[in-house]
């Protein structure tokens, strides 16, 4: 089973960069919390600092409720996996996957025999005698996500493990890395930038913005209802001030933020679409309501008999208000 | 805990080798470190010639010696890569080559009966008295400065030399202003210092080709230590020297430190303009470098066969190999060749033992500390090597000792850009997999850096075979190395077998180099 | 595993060829040749010695392995490039209490003065002193801490291709003011004992004859130094220079060997009277010598009328034993009898009190 992650007002600068200010962070045994936050928020500092590659300058890192702050990487029982798979050039693939154990001093059958579940359960027995040379980006991670598994680690670090790989490729892993941690049950903490990927696997989100923690919470309620004006942003609602959601029938004392995904786009109405554009999957209309702009989730059934120019209702479905900046 | 004190472990330990390998070097100047003895050296006349001597002979060869390599690094990248290699190696050689070895050249090409001082007279300056010290140091140290300048020109973003060249409409003087002189600054004042250093505590050079008109305070050293037997004026002198090679060592430093990191896989750009012009210019600069560089290591090896009059002979190769002792060295000729050999075999393997543990445990820490023993000179290091262990440890020892610890700056360094090759990545996975210590030493740092091993090797048995002063301070002639005997065979005027000694030592030293050239070129 | 293997054999190979080769090299019994039995004697001495006769090997034979037909005594020669330079090793070696030399040859008669000095020799009589000429062994060391084998007189040897003999005949060290100075070649009083020898020359003309500083002679003149006899003469040979400081015999050389008299020897004169420098070299048992009763037989050996007689036509001194006759060639030879000599009015008190700052002196004269 995993063990719990508590991060107590952690602060990390370097030089005169502040990488995290006075983060705390419970996060529960044998879940997978996902890291969300744009480049330079602090997000792989936060990880690396769990991990015990960097110190805090200030503040605490505790597992399972003890102190492991001044303690190195390899007590923690947390393993962590990179964004590229920092394979050892100079091993084979099995060679990368025994590392850990050989370092602990387990022996030899031992090790061959929980490299040969680890790499079943991964599916790349066939990878076992090439080198890193020798590997596809997918592969490789694999290799590097099995070198880390293979220890039983209680917490599984991983920072943005998929983001060098292509989009196909990334929704397999991801569907694997989901699995893998139902069936181990061990703690994990995803770091990325993707949406699709915290969506997808996160049991909790925390969004992190300019080194702070600004949103935390079960990952479904933090999507569509952040209280914070920061992590509406990262997340790419609509925020709208009291009096603009006001001209859309929203009517709060503070600022809301508004899911794209949440508003209904009608035919007809006072507003007016200024954008029409295809994503992958769906589509997204940009509407003009009075001096409010609200960014609309349509499907694609919908965005064909859209054109800019047509005028068009809201209705708002589901909005929450922002407490905190 | 335990992990505090481990890591507590390896600082003492570090600490217990620096100061194994400072405290000989700095007990040889124990004797001399009193104002009163300092004075009296000082009180001499001839010691205070000798210092404005070796000042003035550094400073020149100096100078010299990094205009023309920096104006040959400059020429280098107009040419392609893969033509400049081997002109890179062959600076190397002559870099690295012992300085008996660079004394036969010189007296084989423009001394006595020299190959070319015959035919133009007036070359003979070059062979002895100060135009002979200065050649010679020029000549040593040329590559030296080619290299650090060249390495950081091709460090120069190629955007940048476009721009300059566009707006300045091709002209010359605004590329030389604009990117050469402030790109090649630091690496210009290093290679000063550090031939400075070179050449300021020079031995062998002067000691053959200068006389007594044209001695180094090191010669006076040995003048001291080894004829008088006057370990305190030869200490004073030593403290003299120095205080003068520490001021360099800070020069150095402060110079090195601002050069760009060694650039890996870079493509050369060409930093000055195109034109035909300065092709030809480039062409001619490094044609005659390069023949500065070669003719005197071909002279060698030409004389080698050479018997004065009569034509040609094995006779000094005989010599050399002669298994029968040798009365102008004192043991036998094949006898000295195993322990050139013995020695540099046993440097290479304890200085990069002792050189790995030092840059796994000391980083950048031990790279600076032992930099700075650039300014303990071979001398004086071998006074305090006989000072402290001369009792009771054995002489071949001893000469391991001062090879090793000469070997060890370059060791180190050439370590450390391999231990930082294995990268952050590569290093925070082992890390957090548990691997630490001496594991993670073994299985990744030290495989990872292979190349910087042989690389560090190389370098170790290229110094100690070219090691002079400390070796024939410490050596009885059972000892001796090729080295020494080149100097041995000179004395007795068997120049063929001179020169026989030098082409074996030159052939043992450019095998490695050449061998190596490749990985050497990039860690210069 | 196999990688294991490899690792723990280049581990051992490393402390294999370590530990052999340091036994070998530092001589460890079983390896080493040399032994402490009185069966062989280890002799020092320049490179030159007997080396300039009709057929050196011969003569080489005749007195080294002369010994060993006669005594069943093997002899260890070792070479220096001068005299200096191997009393320089000898001291080191007394010093360092690592005595290996056990008879120096050509210890001359200032180098004695430091040799007894530093306490590097030990007296010893031979048997034979008596063929000496008495009056060496007084000059040289009465207390016998070496025994003269011969002696001659410093001079300015000159090619008459070059230098002739007028100018040469009245000949002063004021002379080489001019031309003649930039082809005097001398050896540097440090490392060889003809260059202390004539050093010691200069500087009793200078204070003694002259009454003037000696070393501004050295300043104004600046000739070229070389470190032994042997370079000096070799740029003399070469015609480099012209003029070199070598001994009165060597026209008497000139004449043996090519008939000839390109080569002439001058001395500086004094009022018309020439002036020399008499050297005399000597033997010596070196104190501590591991085969000391070897080295006894090899110094009467050295002194016995049959090698003696080999020094005239090989090593072109005066043999110092009264019972050999000097071959032809040496009326050409300027006999130290015939001359007036400096050595007597420097006398070795003041030359053991001054020599150290002498040659500071002369070094900083010459740096300049």
């Amino acid at each position: 089973m995993g063990y719990e992650v508590e991060l107590v007002n952690v602060s990390k600068r370097f030089g005169g960069f502040t990488a995290l200010r006075n983060v705390s962070l419970k996060v529960p045994a044998s879940s997978l919390t996902v890291v969300l936050g744009p480049s330079g928020a602090g997000k792989t500092t936060l990880l690396r600092i769990v991990a015990g590659l960097e110190r805090p300058d200030e503040g605490k890192v505790l597992i399972e409720g003890v102190d492991v702050t001044d303690e190195p990487p390899w007590v923690r029982g947390a393993v962590m996996v990179f964004q590229r798979p920092a394979l050892f050039p100079h091993m084979s693939a099995a060679e990368n996957i025994a590392f850990g154990l050989e370092a602990m001093g387990v022996s030899k059958d031992e090790a061959m025999a929980r490299v040969r579940d680890i790499v079943d359960l991964l599916r790349i027995r066939h990878l076992l005698s090439k080198l890193p040379d020798e590997l596809s980006g997918g592969e490789a991670q694999r290799v590097a996500l099995a070198r880390a598994l293979v220890l039983g680690p209680r917490i599984l670090l991983l920072d943005e493990p998929l983001s060098n790989l292509d989009l196909s490729l990334r929704e397999e892993l991801r569907a694997e890395i989901r699995r893998i941690q139902r069936e181990l049950g061990m703690t994990m903490l995803y770091v990325t930038h993707d949406q699709d990927e915290a969506l997808e696997l996160g049991d909790y989100l925390a969004i992190i913005y300019g080194g702070e923690l600004v949103e935390w919470g079960d990952a479904m309620s933090v999507y569509e209802s952040p209280s914070s004006m920061r992590a509406a942003r990262v997340l790419g609602h609509n925020i709208l001030s009291p009096d603009c959601a006001r001209e859309i029938g929203v009517s709060a004392n503070a600022p809301v933020a508004v899911p794209p995904h949440r508003i209904l786009l009608i035919e007809g109405g006072g507003c007016r679409v200024t954008r029409v554009a295809r994503r992958r999957s769906y589509g997204v209309v940009d509407v003009a309501c009075g001096g409010t702009r609200l960014r609309v989730a349509v499907g694609y059934d919908i965005i064909d008999s859209i054109k800019v120019g047509d005028r068009a209702g809201v209705e708002v479905r589901r909005y929450s208000v922002l407490k905190r900046p | 805990m335990r992990v505090r004190a481990a890591y507590a472990g390896s600082v003492i330990s570090f600490l217990l080798s620096i100061t194994l390998i400072y405290a000989p070097a700095l007990s040889g100047l124990a004797p001399g470190l009193s104002l009163a003895e300092i004075g009296k050296v000082l009180s001499q006349d001839f010691i205070r010639r000798a210092f404005i001597f070796s000042l003035t002979q550094a400073s020149i060869s100096s100078a010299l010696a990094t205009l023309i390599g920096g104006a040959a690094a400059v020429a280098l990248t107009t040419i392609s890569s893969r033509a400049a290699s081997p002109i890179r190696a062959l600076a190397l050689l002559s870099f690295m080559a012992p300085p008996m070895i660079v004394v036969s050249g010189f007296t084989a090409l423009y001394g006595r009966g020299g190959i070319l001082s015959s035919a133009v007279p007036p070359l003979r300056a070059l062979g002895e008295g100060f135009g002979g010290v200065v050649a010679a140091h020029v000549f040593y140290n040329i590559p030296l400065a080619m290299n650090l300048v060249y390495s950081t020109l091709v460090a120069v973003p190629r955007e940048l030399v476009d721009a300059v060249r566009i707006y300045s409409g091709g002209r010359l003087w605004p590329v030389i202003k604009r990117v050469i002189i402030p790109y090649a600054s630091p690496a210009l004042i290093a290679s000063y210092a550090l031939t400075f250093i070179y050449c300021f505590a020079s031995f062998a050079i002067p000691l053959t080709l200068g006389g007594p008109a044209y001695s180094t305070l090191e010669v006076y050293i040995y003048y001291f230590y080894r004829m008088l037997f006057d370990y305190e004026a030869a200490a004073a002198t030593a403290t003299v020297q120095l205080a003068v090679l520490a001021i360099a060592t800070v020069l150095f430093t402060l110079a090195y430190a601002r050069l760009p990191p060694p650039p890996v896989g870079r493509r050369v750009v060409a930093v000055l303009p195109g034109r035909k012009y300065v092709r030809t210019v480039s062409f001619a600069v490094l044609a005659v470098v390069a023949a500065y560089l070669t003719l005197p290591l071909i002279s060698v090896v030409i004389k080698s066969f050479l018997d004065p009059g009569n034509g040609l002979t094995l006779r000094g190769y005989e010599r050399v190999f002669s298994p029968v002792f040798d009365q102008a060295i004192g043991a036998s000729g094949m006898r000295v060749v195993g322990n050139t050999l013995y020695f540099a075999v046993m440097t290479a393997v304890i200085a990069v033992s002792a050189g790995s543990f030092l840059a796994f445990i000391g980083g950048a820490v031990a790279d600076a500390l032992l930099t700075t023993l650039l300014a303990i000179s071979p001398l004086t290091l071998a006074m305090g090597l006989l000072n402290m262990y001369g009792g009771f440890l054995p002489a071949p020892v001893l000469i391991i000792f001062a090879h090793t610890i000469a070997a060890l700056p370059l060791v180190v360094k050439s370590l450390r850009l391999g231990f930082l090759r294995v990268g952050r990545e590569i290093a925070d996975a082992a890390r957090v997999l548990g691997a630490r210590g001496l594991f993670y030493f073994l299985r990744v740092v030290a495989p990872l850096s292979r190349g910087s091993y042989f690389v560090a090797a190389a370098l170790a048995v290229v110094v100690s075979l070219g090691e002079f002063g400390a070796t024939y301070l410490i050596a009885r002639p059972e000892f001796y190395t090729l080295g020494i005997v080149i100097y041995s065979f000179r004395g007795v005027r068997d120049w063929p077998a001179s020169y026989a000694a030098s082409t074996v030592l030159l052939a043992m030293s450019a095998t490695l180099l050449l061998l190596l050239s490749r990985r050497l070129e990039r860690w210069m | 595993m196999r990688k294991e293997h490899v690792t723990v054999l280049a581990i051992v190979a490393v402390v294999v060829i370590g530990v052999v080769g340091y036994l070998v090299l530092s001589g460890y019994p079983p390896f080493a040749g040399g032994s402490a039995s009185e069966d062989v004697v280890v002799v020092y001495t320049y490179e030159s010695l007997l080396a300039w006769g009709p057929d050196p090997d011969a003569t080489y034979k005749k007195v080294f392995e002369g010994f060993t037909n006669a005594t069943g005594i093997k002899v260890e020669i070792r070479k220096f490039s001068d005299a200096g330079e191997m009393l320089a090793e000898v001291i080191r070696q007394v010093k360092e209490g690592k005595v290996e030399a056990d008879v120096v040859i050509g210890i001359d008669n200032i180098q004695i003065i430091k040799a007894k000095e530093e306490g590097v020799l030990e007296p010893f009589t031979p048997s034979n002193i008596g063929e000496i000429y008495d009056w060496l062994v007084q000059d040289y060391d009465p207390e016998h801490y070496a025994i003269p084998y011969d002696y001659g007189v410093i001079a300015f040897v000159y090619d008459t291709n070059y230098v002739s003999p007028d100018e040469m005949s009245n000949l002063t060290f004021e002379s080489f003011y001019g031309d003649l100075g930039k082809t005097l070649v001398v050896e540097d009083p440090r490392t060889s004992s003809t260059g202390l020898a004539f050093l010691l020359y200069q500087i009793g003309v200078y204070e003694k004859y002259l009454g003037k500083d000696w070393t501004q002679w050295w300043r104004d003149i600046k000739p070229k130094v070389v470190k032994s006899w042997g370079d000096a003469y070799d740029l003399f040979l070469n015609e480099q220079y012209h003029v070199v400081v070598s001994y009165g015999t060597d026209p008497a050389y000139s004449y043996f060997f090519y008939n000839s008299t390109r080569y002439g020897a001058a001395l500086a004169t004094y009022n018309g009277k020439p002036l020399a420098w008499l050297q005399i070299e000597g033997i010596g048992i070196v104190k501590g010598a591991p085969h000391r009763k070897a080295a006894e037989k090899f110094v009467e050996w050295f002194l016995s009328k049959e090698v003696q007689k080999e020094i005239p036509l090989n090593n072109w001194m005066y043999p110092a034993n009264k019972n050999v006759e000097l071959p032809e060639a040496y009326k050409y030879a300027i006999n130290p009898l015939d001359v007036e000599l400096v050595n007597n009015r420097l006398s070795q008190e003041e030359i053991e009190a001054n020599l150290d700052n002498w040659i500071n002196e002369w070094l900083s004269a010459v740096s300049g």
